[in-house]
């Protein structure tokens, strides 16, 4: 694992902190799981319009 | 498998209702709908498959292979400087009794630089690059 330094607002800091707590993981451990999911769900968009676009190639008229 | 190379010969198998391996390549895609993985190819692959298309089914088949592959999100990786010179140190590295052809080289160097160790292709020479060949 690598160690970051991230400049959060008051406000957001605050948001993790309370439901870092809430969830009973660290701060680290709730912004990682966060950042999983971004990146998980930005992928599967991404490889589904992948997708589509493959199989409209196949369709597409001769 | 997150992420997945496509070559010039699988763009061919998808876009060609003709050519042998279009089952195939199109049952693949529809597979691909359980994974979650990014999609890449390259400039040199997307210019071989679009001549091939053009010669093999026809220009508007052509068209149509350029317009999806700008509309969808597909990675289309350019071609760096030093990645001739990369290629060529692989290819003088191989034995005279096991010498793959230097396109392929050229290629299996661009996709591993990547990190890229699945491609789906009907390429099987890149199978000597120790490279995961789909389907």
């Amino acid at each position: 694992m690598r160690r970051t330094q991230l400049f959060l607002t008051e406000d957001l800091h605050k948001s993790l902190k309370d439901e870092s707590q809430e969830v009973n993981v660290t701060v680290s451990e709730l912004v990682r799981t966060i950042l999983e999911d971004h990146f998980h769900e930005n992928t599967r968009e991404k490889t589904e319009k992948g997708i589509q676009s493959l199989l409209k190639m196949a369709e597409a008229d001769e | 498998m997150n992420k997945l190379f496509i070559t010039a010969s699988a763009f061919s198998a998808i876009n060609d209702r003709s050519d042998t391996n279009h089952t195939k390549a199109v049952e693949f895609v529809h597979g691909l709908f359980s994974e979650t993985v990014k999609l890449y190819t390259s400039q040199g692959e997307v210019v071989r498959a679009a001549q091939k298309i053009q010669e093999t089914v026809g220009r508007n088949k052509m068209i149509s292979f350029m317009k999806y592959l700008n509309d969808g999100d597909i990675i289309v990786l350019p071609e760096e400087p030093d990645l001739l010179e990369g290629a060529f140190e692989v290819f003088t590295d191989y034995t005279k009794d096991d010498i793959p052809g230097f396109y392929n080289t050229y290629l299996a160097t661009l996709i591993k630089n990547k990190g890229i160790m699945h491609v789906l292709s009907f390429d099987d020479e890149l199978r000597q690059f120790s490279l995961l060949l789909w389907p």
